[in-house]
This record gives structure tokens, sequence and C-alpha cells, in this order.
């Protein structure tokens, strides 16, 4: 194994110099996909920067020539999600999440902005949040989208059709003003 | 009826998700949900539902996620940048 190890230096090497580009270049987004999920631009780039240093670990399992973004994306929603249960025995950061998800105010000037986007984001259900992300926001395909979520496809086309329904419900209901400023514009 | 009528609905909203909003104000849903040019006869809505049939909320989220996208890296990320090139030399 060591002799092996030694005549695939230069290959191993090769692999692993093409692996940190195609890491390098997912990281803008894992960042949209991770702010996405959670909602808070530092908490966001915490998780992705921990996500990569776990995907740099585990690059032995990555296949060349597969999707490294969704290679990636499924480690970050599986350490987002053990984070989040992690958090959730502790209620005092639960408490401080919930606050700082209140404090997210839509932007005040009219019209959808992307902070009643994340807002509405937020209240949704973390799978059907990730669902939506996935397929509508990262152009996941449903398959693809729920091989990262480890469901089936018919379970992550439901939770994308009930999540973008619920959006649209959320958007239209809650800043109901702002939309029909929006339609008349 | 009702009942039915209720159950028609629903299914519409999970099938026909994106397009709910446009859905629910409209008085003949239950004879022509699926009208190919239903968006085009509301002539109210904004130019970009109109054309893609899909509301435009629906853009927003692609906006939401392009816009962190094209951010530039923040500092924060130079120790990963340095870690990951480091271990180049293992």
């Amino acid at each position: 194994m060591t002799e092996a190890g030694t005549r695939d230096n230069t290959t191993q090497d090769g692999e692993a110099a093409e692996f940190r580009r195609e890491l390098l270049e997912v990281l803008p987004h894992l960042r949209a996909f991770a702010r996405g999920l959670c909602g808070r631009p530092d908490y966001a780039d915490d998780l992705v920067q921990e996500a990569a240093i776990k995907a740099w670990g585990a690059r032995d399992r990555f296949t060349p020539g597969t999707s490294m973004r969704a290679w990636t994306f499924a480690i970050l929603r599986n350490h987002y999600l053990s984070e989040l249960r992690k958090n959730r025995r502790q209620t005092d950061m639960d408490d401080e999440a919930a606050e700082r998800l209140l404090v997210m105010e839509p932007d005040q000037e009219g019209g959808l902005h992307l902070s009643d986007m994340q807002a509405a984001l937020s209240k949704l259900p973390a799978e059907r949040r990730e669902a939506v992300l996935l397929v509508g926001a990262g152009g996941f395909t449903y398959e693809e989208a729920a091989e990262i979520s480890q469901c089936a496809v018919g379970t992550m086309k439901s939770r994308v059709a009930r999540g973008r329904a619920e959006l649209a419900r959320l958007l239209n209901v809650d800043p109901g003003e702002k939309l029909v400023s929006l339609i008349k514009r | 009826m009702f009942l039915g009528d209720r159950q028609v609905c629903e299914e519409l909203d999970q099938t026909q998700a994106t397009r709910a909003w446009e859905i629910e104000p409209r008085t003949n849903v239950l004879t022509q949900p699926k009208g190919p040019n239903g968006a085009g006869r509301r002539p109210g809505l904004p130019p970009d539902t109109r054309k893609s049939g899909a509301p435009g909320w629906a853009k927003g989220l692609k906006n939401m996620y392009d816009s962190v996208v094209n951010e530039p890296l923040p500092d924060s990320f130079e120790d990963l940048l340095k870690k990951l090139d480091e271990s180049k030399d293992d």
C-alpha cells in the first residue's frame, strides 16, 4: 500500500490541487446556500468554513468528475442540521437565535426586497427551506436535490411545492400593501 | 360537493404551487385551472409574472442566492484559504 502510495504521489498531488481548485470555486455557492438556510450572514460563513474543512478532510471520498457543488452542499446541510440539533438542546442559544430572526425586519421602502424573502424563508420548516433553496435558487434538479437531502425524489418534489406555496402565501399576505404597489407600478 | 372542490384545490396547491398565488383570486379556478394563457389574461401582474408564469418572488429567491454568490469572499475566509494552501505541502 505504501509502494502504491509513493508511486501515485504525483497523481495524488494533481488530484488534490484539482480538488482544492473546485472547492474554492464552490465557496460562493456554499455561502449563498448557507445564508439562505440560516438567515444570518456571520453564522452562515462559519458554517461554510467548517463544511469546507470537512470536505477537504474527506476529499478521498469525492469522486473526481462528479459535482463538487452537490457534494459540498450535502456536507454543509448535514453540518448545519447537526449544529441545529446541538443548539436545540441548549435553550439559551435557541432563544437567542429566535430573537435574531425576529429582529430581521423587512425593508420599509416597498417592493419585494431580499430581506422580505429571507424573512419569509426563515418561517419555513427547515426541510422545505432547504428544498426551495436547492431547486428554486441553486438550480439543482429534483433528483440532485433529493440526493443532497437524502430523501426520495417524490418527497423532494412535495417539499419544493409546499415550500413555494408557503413562500407565496407569506410574501403575499404579510407585506400585502407592498405587493399591491408592485402590481400597480 | 364542496368537499370535492376543496380536494381539487388542495391538489392544485401541490402540483401547481408556483402558480398558487395567481390561482387564488380567480373565480373560475375549478373549471379552468390550467389554462395555458391564464397568466396572460391578467393584465395587472408584473411583466416577469406574465412572461414566465412564475411569480415575482420566485425570481427574488434566485436573485437573493445570486447576490451572495457574486459577493467577494470576506476577509474571514483568509484563514481557510491559507489552511487549504498549506496542506498542499503535506
